[in-house]
């Protein structure tokens, strides 16, 4: 348990970063395989 | 000439901020040219003016005479805020006249542009422009840029700014990264920012705006992609035909979708003007892990809050507290003003009724709290000292006001639906 609460201090941030990256590419793929269109809608704020 | 520039950046893609691919290629030679460019001194302001103009312009609905426009309101507060600043004006009322006439003038604009009533009003009072007001004209980013006009007068009255230039102050208004949705930064912090950025080498702010980047496209690509279709707008089903559990799960989808989708946007904003060399303040810090609506609201859009306390709030308060009947009643004052900066709150995200019953749901929120806390402040029973102080009623105070936020959408999604939703839970 010591270990991991070492590892995760020591990389935490690299691995969140590593496993957001992963997501958004494999988001990002998903959107242009299905023509650039699978729903992100706009920001909420942008037309206030 | 503003015209000629328009045109020819109009014949690229345009895109919104953040969300499109062209964006982020405009972003990069951006970032190239203003940081790794040996410009200085008034170079550098005038490469970062012509950087937030062009970036500007590529947005879909900003186009020469929105930036036409936006030039004028730059010129004329940057001339009030000069004129205060200065000792050109000795006569205390008349700095307070002008001061005042700055506000109205540029609430004039922010009303105009943002709201349909006022510009239909306008429009067809108009003996110019015969033809109604069809189509209104929408300018973007009018909101936050008429806050930092207004913040840029009032400081300036009060003799607080440091290092006023023109160019930086455009620069100021019309800072991209933050131009469309905030934060809502301050004249000095910006001016520091500028003064600190002019030496500061790239690789110092690469990591950490890079890093503020990738937090917001997880955010708006990953986690608001996968709540949206299960929020309670999206939901195919009349309000009136769901069930309570299904209300308040869509409910809850939509309260975190707007905190993934803003907090996302604002990591966004923050981590682009990063790696320009600029400083933002942040908009969030967890606010769904605060006890009461009080303190949610202290940590959501904290640069909109901060500016409402600042410029709203605390005038009002200070107001009342010269009147006579209230003087001994400083409670009554708080949570009057905390409801009537509510009510403008509401009223400023919306022209609809809906906006103003939502501002004055969590206004009345806030100062039931308020009672709230004062009640507390009186026990001496031991076990409830204990209480208040254990994690239980922490956890109790987080579920209610995460609770309390998500059910005042509703207000967002139809107000006129509500009776018939609260029929469905009773």
């Amino acid at each position: 348990m010591q270990l991991l609460r070492q590892i995760f201090q020591t990389h935490g941030r690299l691995m969140l970063i590593s496993f957001e990256v992963f997501w958004i590419v494999i988001f990002l793929l998903d959107r242009v395989s299905s023509g650039g269109g699978s729903g992100v809608p706009d920001f909420v704020y942008v037309n206030f | 000439m503003i015209e000629a520039i328009s045109q020819l950046v109009q014949r690229l893609p345009s895109t919104e901020f953040y969300s499109g691919a062209p964006f982020w290629a405009y972003f990069v030679l951006v970032v190239i040219g203003i940081r790794l460019l040996p410009a200085r001194g008034v170079v550098r302001d005038v490469l970062l003016l012509v950087a937030n103009i062009l970036m500007l312009l590529a947005l879909p609905r900003f186009n020469g005479t929105a930036l036409a426009l936006y030039t004028g309101l730059a010129v004329f507060t940057y001339g009030v805020g000069r004129v205060l600043s200065g000792d050109v004006l000795k006569n205390s009322r008349g700095r307070l006249a002008l001061a005042a006439a700055g506000v109205v003038a540029v609430l004039f604009v922010l009303a105009t542009f943002k709201y349909r009533l006022l510009q239909s009003l306008l429009v067809s009072n108009s003996s110019v422009s015969g033809q109604g007001a069809a189509s209104f004209i929408f300018l973007i980013g009018i909101s936050y840029s008429s806050f930092k006009a207004i913040h840029f007068i009032i400081e300036a009255y009060k003799r607080k700014i440091e290092g006023l230039r023109f160019l930086e102050f455009v620069n100021y208004l019309l800072f991209f990264p933050s131009f469309v949705s905030g934060p809502i930064n301050r004249y000095n912090d910006f001016h520091q920012s500028s003064e600190a950025a002019r030496n500061a080498p790239l690789r110092q702010d690469f990591v950490p705006g890079l890093e503020r980047i990738v937090h917001g496209l997880f955010k708006k690509f990953v986690v608001t992609v996968i709540l949206f279709p299960h929020t309670i707008v999206q939901l195919k089903t009349p309000l009136a035909e769901l069930a309570p559990w299904q209300i308040m799960l869509g409910l809850y989808a939509y309260a975190l979708y707007f905190y993934f989708d803003f907090s996302g946007y604002t990591d966004l904003a923050i981590g682009s003007a990063r790696l320009l060399g600029f400083n933002l303040p942040e908009n969030f810090n967890l606010p769904f892990l605060k006890k009461n609506i009080q303190q949610l609201w202290a940590n959501w859009h904290m640069s909109l809050t901060g500016w409402l306390t600042d410029y709203v709030y605390w005038p009002l308060v200070r107001r009342m507290r010269n009147m006579n009947f209230l003087r001994q009643h400083p409670l009554v004052i708080s949570n009057t003003a905390i409801i009537i900066t509510f009510f403008l709150c509401g009223a400023w995200h919306g022209e609809s009724v809906n906006f103003v019953l939502w501002g004055l749901y969590h206004g009345i929120g806030i100062a039931v709290v308020n009672v709230y806390q004062k009640w507390k402040r009186q026990i001496r029973n031991a076990f409830a000292l204990k209480y208040f102080a254990s994690r239980l009623s922490y956890a109790v105070g987080v579920i209610l006001t995460f609770n309390f936020f998500a059910i005042g959408l509703l207000f967002l999604v139809d107000a006129r639906q509500i009776a018939k939703v609260v029929q469905r839970f009773f």
